[in-house]
């Protein structure tokens, strides 16, 4: 129905460069890939060439035309099989290898802000015994700074490998973009209880050390915060696909 | 016809293993060549002769590469591997019994 729409929309324009619109609408469904790019180039030529063979022969440039769309056929085997190659290759370029880089770096990150926060408490604490109190408050900001640009650089740089691995799913079967929905669900309801829980726990300890003056517990706090964090990291882990299962990819 | 055209259809790989045995060769022509063989009477789809070249590729019995085309536009090329040389003598020699038999089942 729309493939006949197209032709009848184009009618009045030169014949030849049609042809190149009637195969990029053909082949809309496709995945957005360098060899579906390749394909419709190769398609073309071919079918401009046959074109002009055609009109040299004395046919009738609408009469061309037809015959050479008439002649490209059935493509959706073709398609099915660029999705599937599509398909192979973000399996492969998403490989467990690199995902697992990622998890520790960012696990290292954590660890590294977490014992900065831990750790500001030792120039405030020297600071208040020296009695230069301002200047220990000032390392503590600092090194709280420092702290929260790693955890920040830690969240923003990990959301966008997921992203780019998520860009796929648009041209795959419904299965693997249901399957990467609930994961992806999941990781962000993960990211966000963690950031609540940290900011919690920077509260509870600048608050109460503010009001009560209790630094030397309530650093405590922060180690809370990261049995916590550890517990929901399991919990999150244990509630989607392993990356070993492997999702739904129908054939291969 | 459609009984032929169904037979046909099934060799596509080998009918175009057979083309590029000649030389390294490109969609359209080899099409032309199969409309000249079969006087105008068969001519392959577009799609499934891409699909053919794809799943030949895929086996490693053609590679392809972009021809630089001086005007117009480039054209893709293909030509046989010695894989693909292999293959199309399996299948020739399959084609040859399969029709020894079934002309002694029809005739």
């Amino acid at each position: 129905m729309t493939r006949f729409a197209v032709r009848v929309k184009h009618r009045k324009m030169p014949v030849r460069s049609n042809i190149r619109d009637y195969v990029e609408e053909l082949f809309s469904e496709a995945p957005k890939s360098h060899r579906t790019i390749e394909m419709k180039e190769e398609l073309i030529s071919n079918l401009q060439e046959k074109f002009d063979d055609l009109v040299a022969q004395g046919q009738e440039e609408h009469m061309a035309y037809d015959i050479v769309i008439s002649s490209i056929g059935d493509i959706s085997e073709l398609i099915r099989s660029l999705q599937e190659s599509y398909a192979e290759y973000h399996r492969q370029y998403r490989d467990p290898g690199e995902e697992e880089r990622q998890r520790k770096k960012s696990a290292m990150l954590i660890s590294v802000s977490v014992g900065i926060y831990i750790l500001s408490l030792v120039p405030a604490l020297l600071g208040d015994e020296l009695g230069h109190d301002l200047l220990g408050m000032l390392f503590m900001f600092v090194m709280w700074a420092v702290a929260t640009m790693i955890l920040v650089y830690n969240g923003m740089t990990k959301p966008k490998d997921k992203a780019s691995a998520d860009d796929a799913p648009a041209a795959l079967p419904r299965e693997i973009r249901s399957w990467s929905a609930s994961k992806k669900k999941i990781i962000a309801l993960r990211n966000s209880i963690s950031s609540i829980l940290w900011l919690g726990a920077t509260i509870i300890f600048v608050g109460g050390g503010m009001l009560f003056g209790g630094w030397h517990i309530l650093w405590l706090v922060f180690l809370l915060a990261a049995v916590v964090q550890q517990i929901i990291n399991v919990v999150a882990r244990l509630s989607y696909p392993d990356e070993e299962e492997e999702p739904p990819y129908g054939r291969n | 016809m459609s009984i032929a055209s169904d037979l046909i259809r099934g060799h596509t790989e080998t009918i175009i293993l057979f083309h590029l045995l000649e030389g390294d060769s490109y969609g359209y022509q080899i099409n032309k060549s199969i409309q000249f063989r079969t006087q105008g009477q068969y001519e392959l789809k577009e799609a499934t002769l891409y699909s053919a070249f794809r799943r030949l590729e895929q086996n490693g019995c053609i590679t392809s590469y972009w021809g630089n085309e001086e005007t117009g536009a480039r054209r893709r090329y293909y030509s046989i591997t010695s894989l693909g040389r292999a293959v199309y003598e399996q299948n020739v020699r399959d084609w040859q019994e399969a029709k020894t038999l079934i002309d002694a089942l029809l005739t």
